[in-house]
């Protein structure tokens, strides 16, 4: 039996062709990226999911999984948000509500698009009250692929997301991964 | 280890047959083509002014009183209302009433089965069948910003492209 | 007239799809409940219309992700019964094994969820950790914990060795024991007890009336299970007790799941012992006759139907889908009746319904018309205090 783990997550580093920029960035600079990176605060939004991906996130609550222990915790507002993760297709529905969401989240923001249905609409591509995607209504910095992905592929996903802050504030924001290949910045070493 | 499984769905006697004859005295032409489709499951046509009659009497003196379903259909050549009655003996009733598609509308039965209340309000979204008298004809599954007058599960319906929903990412 | 307008946000991640209510209430009490179920409408139904069967399988299947078996199976032994093909018994016998895992962690699921919606979250963290077992099981026996598409048309994709069998029954024997555990506490958990008895009266003829379905229904005294009265797969032959309860309030209801839980593992070992040989899959053939066919599945909420039309091509011309959570949200609406708001979060999860309220919660005082917006968290949070100052006085 497959035992979760939180160190399966391999280290992100920057692609060969840039320059790691020298890190100008004061000692409390550096404290709030680290408090930030420690306890990232998540926001769920269902989207119009079937379910599944919600209920293996909250799998992640509960002792098996545990994920109080990387510091992660749900929060109910957007505006103390760091995380929106997102499961579903977006409804007409929510398409509105999730954009919305998401503006009212203050910078730096990122949001993680949860299994297929997050990454083009799944099962319900195409469907006449489905928008089909999350990218299609908010920017996504990472995807969690499954239907549903496992709690512990959620983890890691959560993980790279960490690493993604890390790399943004070392470099002054996410202008950096403009234009590069998606798997560029989640290669493992 | 269980030996020479004969039929895995044997279990409860079927009463449809048995139903189909009690039903067929009672209502005479008031229920049309009234047949047996399978085990355990009966279906029938009524015609729209009669149905609330027919749906009234089998819950009073056929024990039907539990509706399960009411379901809408484009068949092409009419718009349909079919009402799935719980019979004893856990027989299914499928009591179909097909409808002009210009002037689909029906009276409600919520005055009978109050369970039909949500079930009405979804065939409306879906096929734009009126019922008659429903005391919350309200849109049930279809969003606030949905065009008016497109029914999603017409066989002619394509989409307009006013549905909405893609905000710019 | 003052309106206040909350933003929507998501809250606690007992989530399951969105729904919002509107409320209007004198003062406490609750005159009328409202919902707005549209968050979650995909237009499933119409893409089955466009899909072959076995493509139709899978976007049903995931119709709801607690209950996907339910869906898929249903749907599967529909064209099945159209196409004229059985498929054969050991097929049939997995197919309610994994039926039973799924109503064990969907049980186990709403009732860790329950518990949380009160305060009482040891309950639901001991709850999650046994529904693993369950999980397990699942993964084991299909490769994947949600959403296991072990149904294709004919029977089932994959079959159960002897060793996982064994070990199955060996997990499901450690689930007898925590099931008695959970009956006990559901009796004498003073917490669980205040929150419950009395709360959300649903008298039977009511219950009948309006169409409730499942432990809904049977929490009320409604003797109606569609595994014992229109028996499918190997529902016909092995031994099943139908749980009612004659509490007809909440209490009833959570009664109800928590004896299923215990007849629910009890079924599934009997299941995994008397396993009969051969086949776990007949050949379907691509396209189906034309026909009609009510196909009915005792999901874990309830009855489940989907009404199945077919002509003659390889796609169904009409697939009509009843949820159980549909039938049983005007038992809800008539439960919430008179209660406080303090109930909301209860009475909803009683029907553990498959929409979950992750957005808001309208108040509108009848009389005034004054309007205000609580998220779901503070309403949980709300009704939890109200009942603990209720408690609290020595």
């Amino acid at each position: 039996m497959f035992i979760p783990s939180a160190t399966t997550a391999g280290n992100i580093s920057p692609p060969s062709n840039t320059t790691v920029p020298v890190d100008h960035s004061s000692m409390f600079e550096r404290l709030v990226r680290w408090a930030r990176r420690k306890s990232p605060w998540i926001l769920l939004f269902n989207s119009g999911a079937c379910n599944a991906c919600d209920i293996e996130i909250l799998s992640l609550l509960t002792p098996r999984f545990d994920i109080e222990r990387l510091g992660v915790l749900a929060k109910g507002t957007p505006r103390h948000a760091d995380i929106l993760v997102v499961t579903g297709p977006v409804t007409l529905k929510q398409a509105e509500r999730l954009r919305r969401i998401y503006d009212q989240m203050p910078e730096p923001k990122y949001v993680v698009a949860m299994g297929a249905c997050g990454a083009a609409g799944g099962v319900f591509e195409g469907l006449y009250h489905v928008v089909g995607g999350v990218d299609k209504v908010v920017p996504v910095d990472v995807w969690v692929a499954g239907c549903p992905p496992r709690p512990d592929e959620i983890v890691d996903g959560v993980i790279k997301v960490q690493q993604l802050m890390d790399e943004d504030a070392k470099r002054g924001g996410r202008e950096w991964r403009k234009g590069q290949p998606v798997y560029a910045w989640a290669r493992r070493t | 280890m269980a030996e020479g499984t004969a039929g895995v769905r044997m279990g409860s006697k079927d009463v449809a047959p048995e139903l189909l004859r009690e039903i067929s005295e009672r209502f005479g032409d008031a229920l049309e083509d009234l047949r047996q489709t399978a085990p355990r499951r009966l279906v029938a046509r009524a015609r729209a002014d009669r149905v609330k009659d027919v749906l009234r009497t089998l819950r009073d003196d056929f024990a039907c009183r539990h509706l399960s379903a009411v379901s809408g259909v484009d068949s092409g050549s009419s718009l349909e209302v079919v009402y799935h009655l719980a019979a004893r003996g856990g027989t299914v009733l499928s009591i179909r009433s097909a409808l002009p598609r210009e002037a689909p509308h029906i009276p409600t039965i919520t005055g009978i089965f109050p369970a039909a209340n949500l079930y009405e309000r979804e065939v409306h979204d879906l096929l734009g069948i009126t019922f008659e008298g429903h005391p919350d004809p309200r849109p049930l599954l279809l969003y606030e910003g949905w065009p008016e007058g497109e029914y999603p599960l017409r066989k002619d319906w394509k989409p307009t492209g006013k549905e909405g929903g893609h905000a710019g990412g | 007239m003052p309106e206040v307008e909350f933003p929507i946000g998501p809250q606690h991640p007992a989530l399951k799809e969105p729904v919002s209510f509107r409320v209007l209430v004198d003062g406490e009490r609750i005159v009328r409940l409202d919902l707005d179920i549209s968050y979650n409408h995909r237009g499933v139904e119409k893409g089955a219309e466009g899909r072959e069967f076995t493509k139709a399988l899978y976007l049903i299947e995931r119709i709801c992700g607690i209950c996907s078996h339910a869906h898929a199976m249903n749907f599967a032994k529909g064209i099945e019964a159209l196409m004229g093909v059985e498929a054969p018994p050991r097929a049939q016998y997995i197919r309610t094994l994994v039926g039973e895992l799924e109503r064990l962690h969907s049980h186990l699921l709403w009732l860790g969820v329950l518990a949380h919606e009160i305060g009482y979250n040891t309950m639901f963290m001991y709850t999650w950790r046994d529904r693993e077992t369950v999980m397990d099981l699942l993964e084991e026996i299909s490769g994947n914990r949600v959403n296991y598409g072990m149904n294709r048309l004919g029977g089932v994709r994959r079959d159960i060795s002897d060793a996982l069998r064994a070990r199955a029954t060996e997990g499901l024997r450690g689930l007898a024991a925590r099931a008695l555990f959970y009956n006990q506490v559901i009796r004498e958990e003073q917490t669980l007890l205040v929150r419950t008895r009395g709360v959300g009266r649903l008298p039977k003829d009511r219950a009948i009336a309006l169409g409730a379905v499942g432990p809904t229904a049977r929490g009320s005294g409604v003797d109606f299970d569609v595994r014992r009265d229109d028996p499918y797969a190997a529902y016909g032959e092995i031994p099943l007790r139908v749980m009612t309860s004659e509490a007809a309030d909440v209490f009833g209801r959570v009664e109800v799941r928590v004896r299923e839980i215990e007849e629910s593992v009890q079924i599934a070992i009997h299941l995994l012992e008397t396993l009969p040989p051969g086949e776990i899959a007949a050949k379907a053939p691509r396209t189906a006759p034309s026909g009609e066919y009510v196909s009915r599945y005792e999901a874990p909420r309830g009855e489940l139907v989907h009404y199945i039309r077919t002509n003659g091509t390889d796609k169904a011309d009409r697939v009509s889908v009843r949820t159980p959570t549909l039938a049983n949200w005007l038992s809800v609406v008539e439960a919430i009746q008179g209660r406080v708001i303090a109930d909301i979060p209860v009475v909803v999860a009683a029907i553990d319904p498959c929409l979950s309220c992750t957005s808001r919660t309208t108040f509108v005082e009848a009389g005034t018309g004054d309007r205000s917006a609580m998220e779901w968290d503070d309403l949980v949070a709300y009704g939890i205090r109200y009942y603990r100052d209720r408690e609290g006085s020595p």
